[in-house]
């Protein structure tokens, strides 16, 4: 606990609802992720885990409350915060060097620069020089140099989240957004992707912010679990709250094996019953919201 | 492969040459059987198969298969052309192919001579040759009475080449003129791709132009062809007017529809590696689009050559369709045939460049 003195706070989200057409998404979120902190959230189908990274990521606005990074307001995605998406992270038209070096060259280069590159390719070969030794470093990181020169379309499904995790790296954003990169891949190179995050985590001390829908896939990634549903007691038509909040005790990285202990199993069944068990109903009260970060739900005033 | 070993294989290939010939030379009539008992496999294969939904045919009688329409319409104005001619054998609507052959030397190959006049308005005349194989001729015979010591001294002084210099082939000249009203509509409907980039990036310039160039891509070019005229005059700027009123509204349209198809996901992701909004547009929607949009150009080219022609139908001094339709007056089907295969072939030509160039520039898409 003592280690979290002295780090600030990145994201912040102060009672945060989302509505689309008087349909209520997300109901009085509040929450606040550290710098360093791995964050999972999961939660069933449609609680509006997404809404919730696009508000974080700054494509969509809260229709009430605030979103905040670095104590200012989010207002359009920018280059603090890198993300992963599930698909179309890549550009298709480049080589996966020239992916994870587009970063760079947009940063250093003009649209002009770019087209007189093209022209007189040799005032920029310095510069060129450069974001390429940076991307394959990176790339090596990720492990996928010798795939360097491929398109994207000729690599494999885990290969390709790879190469956008790196491409999201390089920029060294504040915070790494991950919405469900791992939901297209089968179950080996999905395990595989688990660990090679969690060790890329362990090395760089990313702050990172991942979205799944796989109980036992955000248990064992992250730091700090948080669940979000729509199933809690009056909750109805109102929109999907936090209803847990906790910090998953094993250090960092974690052996697969972890996954068949009693511990990680009787927390899985618990969040299950609890979290995402449409007919088991909690009160309000009831929620365990017991992370140090965490805002307790105010029940409010005649409710 | 690097060039030099790309000349090495050549040239071995060159020097086994004649021993490969030898070779086939010899199991020839092996290959024969082969080939014959392969086509009838194949065809006892088709009268099993062919009313399956699912089945492969084979090379050989795929081949076969795919020549049998032309074949039969070959045939058919054989048979045509034979009837008639046995009727009138100054029969001009269906051409022999010794009358087809002379139009097509006609128009490729002799030159129109340009006439000059005297200041009484009366044609000088000169003493050349009237036709390019008897220049040739009158070279050769030049060469033998010893006039010029060798081939290239006579081509270069002799009455060939100043037969040459006196005009251009007819098809020469024609396809100059419609070339020069193709290439610079090219220019309006490359603009268009841009116009399309706009609209379908920016939502302001959607709602200035969608509904506009919607309008404008459902009037038909051809009725405001009078129109054209009345307004721009019977010049270049009518012909080309429209073709790029004709064909650039579908290439501006398109092109919005492909912008639109752009993932949104593709532009966070741009913000997030912090592109500006002209990079979003310039470096990631416009990459994507562009093969696909070429394409659409490559397709629309047909209705290029098809409002050119109609263009050049009612007024032109030359032009492919305008020579076909003065010809159509004398019905002379034997410069018409030759016209109508050189454009098709033309455009097939340009078609061919278009596709194997994005297939090559755009190795991305070739998933």
């Amino acid at each position: 606990m003592e280690k979290f003195i002295d780090r600030k706070y990145v994201i912040e989200l102060f009672n945060t609802y989302q509505e689309y057409d008087g349909r209520v998404i997300l109901n009085d979120i509040s929450l606040r992720i550290r710098k360093g902190e791995f964050v999972t959230i999961v939660g069933p189908t449609g609680c509006g885990k997404s809404t919730m990274l696009r508000m974080v990521l700054g494509s969509e606005k809260p229709s009430k409350g605030i979103a905040a990074m670095d104590e200012n307001l989010i207002k359009r995605p920018d280059r603090r915060r890198g993300i992963v998406f599930q698909k179309y992270s890549l550009f298709d038209f480049m080589s996966v060097r020239d992916n994870v070096m587009f970063g760079l060259e947009l940063e250093q280069f003009s649209l002009a620069d770019n087209y007189l590159r093209k022209i007189f390719p040799f005032i920029y070969r310095k510069k060129v020089k450069k974001f390429r030794e940076e991307a394959d470093h990176f790339l090596e990181k990720v492990g996928l140099l010798e795939h360097a020169n491929k398109y994207p379309h000729q690599l494999s499904g885990g290969q390709r989240q790879r190469a956008a995790i790196a491409q999201a790296m390089i920029m060294k954003p504040q915070i790494l957004l991950m919405d469900e990169p791992l939901g297209a891949l089968d179950v080996g190179t999905r395990e595989a992707m688990q660990i090679f995050i969690q060790e890329l985590w362990g090395q760089t001390e990313q702050t990172i912010l991942f979205i799944t829908h796989d109980l036992e896939e955000a248990i064992f990634m992250g730091t700090r679990l948080i669940v979000l549903s729509q199933y809690y007691k009056d909750g109805g038509n109102s929109g999907s709250k936090i209803v847990e909040d906790i910090k998953i005790p094993w250090p960092q990285p974690r052996p697969t094996t972890i996954k068949h202990t009693k511990q990680f199993n009787d927390i899985m069944e618990g969040i299950r019953h609890s979290g995402l068990d449409p007919t088991y109903l909690k009160d309000i009260n009831e929620f365990n919201i017991q992370h140090e970060d965490a805002l307790c739900p105010v029940r409010k005033f005649g409710e | 492969m690097d060039p030099k070993n790309k000349l090495m294989n050549a040239v071995l290939w060159v020097r086994r040459l004649p021993r490969k010939t030898l070779e086939t030379l010899r199991r020839l009539p092996r290959l024969v059987v082969e080939e014959l008992s392969g086509i009838g496999k194949e065809f006892l294969e088709m009268i099993k198969n062919f009313y399956r939904l699912r089945t492969t045919p084979g090379k050989r009688i795929s081949l076969l298969l795919s020549l049998i329409l032309f074949l039969v319409f070959i045939k058919l104005y054989y048979n045509t052309s034979v009837e008639r001619h046995a009727e009138n054998s100054q029969d001009k609507l269906v051409p022999t192919g010794e009358q087809l052959w002379n139009g097509f030397r006609k128009t490729i190959f002799e030159v129109n001579i340009k006439e000059e006049y005297d200041v009484n308005g009366e044609a000088i005349k000169n003493d050349l040759p009237k036709t390019f194989r008897e220049a040739r001729k009158l070279d050769k015979q030049a060469i033998a009475e010893g006039k010029f010591r060798n081939r290239r001294e006579a081509w270069i002084n002799g009455s060939a080449r100043e037969y040459l210099k006196q005009g251009e082939s007819l098809l020469w000249q024609d396809t100059w003129a419609s070339g020069k009203r193709i290439l610079i509509s090219m220019v309006f409907i490359f603009a268009g791709i841009y116009i399309g980039l706009f609209m379908g990036a920016f939502p302001y310039a959607e709602k200035v132009l969608y509904r506009f160039v919607l309008f404008f891509d459902k009037i038909p070019a051809i009725a405001v062809l009078p129109i054209l005229f009345i307004l721009f005059g019977l010049g270049e700027t009518s012909k080309i007017a429209l073709i790029v009123i004709g064909v650039a509204p579908t290439v501006i349209l398109d092109t919005y529809l492909k912008v639109k198809e752009v993932h949104d996901e593709q532009i966070v992701k741009g913000m997030t590696l912090g592109a500006s909004q002209p990079e979003i547009v310039f470096r990631i929607i416009f990459p994507q689009i562009i093969p696909k949009v070429l394409d659409t150009v490559r397709l629309n080219f047909k209705s290029v050559i098809l409002f050119l022609i109609a263009g050049e139908a009612l007024a032109a001094e030359a032009g492919i369709g305008y020579r076909i339709f003065v010809v159509r007056r004398y019905m002379d089907m034997a410069t018409i045939f030759p016209y109508v295969v050189w454009i098709s072939l033309l455009a097939f030509m340009v078609d061919m460049a278009f596709r194997s160039w994005i297939s090559r520039q755009y190795q991305w898409l070739n998933k």
